[in-house]
């Protein structure tokens, strides 16, 4: 017999976001690590698609910041349908547009509506934020905390890694911090950056499969996770 | 006008709630509750969502029924005798929270927090709709058009407040009317059903509640909701599905 609700009801499943926001200033070209950052993406891609255990639906974008200030690379879209294009790494490191960027898309329930879990925001980043015309700034100071104490933003789980031994520790640290449940700052050389995709990728999953996706994580260590 | 006690001839009500899919695979109990009850004050509706992170959730729902049974009893029975005063619908509300305090005794408050949404239609034909967490409570006019009493959700879903958590009847919403117009209809949700339904559908929705199960004998009616909401369309539905209707026949 066919539902009667059928006709009044939505019909996809509840969405779970995952928004990614990467450098790809032209450091990022040093020890290929776009490449890697893109391969890592794509696996990430790959494990939501074969996840058949989640419940939530995860949807994925990515905000690049780079030449050109912050610009959406992937619109938010349904993992199971991203057809992946590798970002090149070019220019210096906007990081405030980029925080700007998100908080609006995240606050826009037009993008992401109500009844979507909690988002996750992943920042990946080798280097410091720069200005408009690349030099170091703190400039990133008032968007994030905007963006961090956001009505809607203020409630997505953050995860951030920082490649190598130049980056801003300080804006990756403030972007993490607070969380009900504390997250760790993954720091990586080129060698593991892939394992920061996998720990967040095992994180998210667990969270979608869960009885209610909108709880904080369980903070697994990233070293306590085989692969 | 003042309606008349035969107003409550043509009232109405009818329920269902069932275990969502990830409580009956946890071997979990719904904890979602509704009650619809008449007497001859009142008539009534009221639908609560335990908050699922609680331990003491179907409990809290249970009791939040219950809390709102017994505070219309009382206000009710005042509002009869005093007809040329307009007994505080706040005091309803404080009423609600006394009681379900009480009533949750010895379990904390804090473990058994649960949403109440109720719509109550007095003797003299008074009309009062009140919500307090997510889920959605709609007045459903003669013509179709909608009164919603639910604020729009700012953030996500899971997010919310109730017994239990609300420490002001500010965090209510309500609506009184002076009467319930022949043909309305009130629609109380929990959020497993409210957050999947399409809004601009609602109205066609309610219609379609009416007529396909306001009409039923009551026991094939329940049969008939409750296979509806085990089998509710949306792909990985996860929560405890409840509704209610308190409807006016023309």
């Amino acid at each position: 017999m066919s539902s009667k609700f059928k006709p009044f009801t939505v019909p996809s499943a509840r969405m779970m976001p995952v928004i990614i926001l990467a450098d790809v200033s032209g450091s990022m070209q040093k020890q290929d690590k776009i490449g890697i950052l893109n391969r890592s993406i794509a696996s990430m891609l790959l494990e939501f698609t074969c996840d058949s255990y989640a419940i939530a639906e995860i949807h994925v974008a990515v905000i690049t910041f780079g030449k050109g200030g912050a610009v959406l690379h992937l619109p938010l879209t349904p993992a199971v349908k991203v057809q992946w294009e590798d970002m090149k790494a070019e220019g210096t490191t906007p990081m405030a547009a980029a925080f700007k960027f998100v908080h609006q898309m995240i606050e826009d329930r037009n993008i992401i509506p109500t009844r979507s879990y909690y988002p996750n925001i992943i920042l990946v980043s080798d280097g410091h934020p720069t200005d408009d015309k690349g030099k170091g700034s703190k400039n990133w100071e008032e968007p994030l905390q905007n963006l961090l104490n956001a009505d809607r933003a203020s409630k997505a789980v953050r995860f951030a890694m920082g490649i190598g031994n130049d980056v801003d520790e300080d804006v990756l640290r403030t972007f993490i911090a607070n969380q009900n449940t504390a997250i760790p700052l993954f720091q990586a050389d080129e060698t593991n950056i892939q394992k920061f995709f996998r720990w967040v990728t095992f994180s998210i999953a667990t969270r979608s499969r869960s009885a209610d996706p909108s709880q904080n994580p369980y903070a697994y260590d990233p070293d306590d996770i085989e692969f | 006008m003042t309606e008349t006690l035969s107003t409550l001839d043509n009232l109405v009500w009818f329920g269902a709630s069932v275990t969502g899919s990830q409580h009956q695979k946890d071997k979990r109990p719904n904890e979602d509750a509704w009650m619809g009850d008449r007497h001859k004050l009142g008539t009534f509706i009221v639908v609560s969502d335990g908050l699922g992170s609680k331990p003491n959730a179907r409990q809290g729902a249970k009791t939040a029924c219950i809390a709102v049974k017994q505070a219309l009893r009382h206000w009710l029975a005042i509002s009869s005798k005093d007809t040329n005063h307009d007994v505080s619908s706040k005091l309803l509300l404080r009423l609600i929270h006394v009681l379900w305090s009480l009533n949750i005794l010895p379990n904390a408050e804090t473990d058994s927090a649960a949403t109440c949404l109720f719509a109550t239609v007095s003797a003299s034909g008074k009309l009062a709709i009140a919500q307090l967490g997510d889920g959605l409570a709609v007045l459903r006019e003669p013509d179709g058009s909608l009164h919603s009493i639910t604020s729009e959700r700012s953030g996500f879903s899971n997010q919310t407040t109730g017994l239990g958590i609300a420490q002001s009847t500010k965090d209510w919403q309500i609506l009184t009317r002076p009467s319930l117009e022949k043909g309305s209809a009130i629609f109380l949700a929990t959020d497993g059903i409210a957050d999947d339904l399409q809004r601009d559908r609602l109205s066609d929705f309610i219609a379609m509640l009416l007529r396909d199960f306001g009409t039923l004998p009551p026991r094939q009616r329940w049969q008939a909701l409750s296979h509806e909401l085990r089998e509710f369309p949306v792909p990985n539905h996860l929560d405890d599905k409840t509704l209610a209707i308190l409807w006016r026949r023309s």
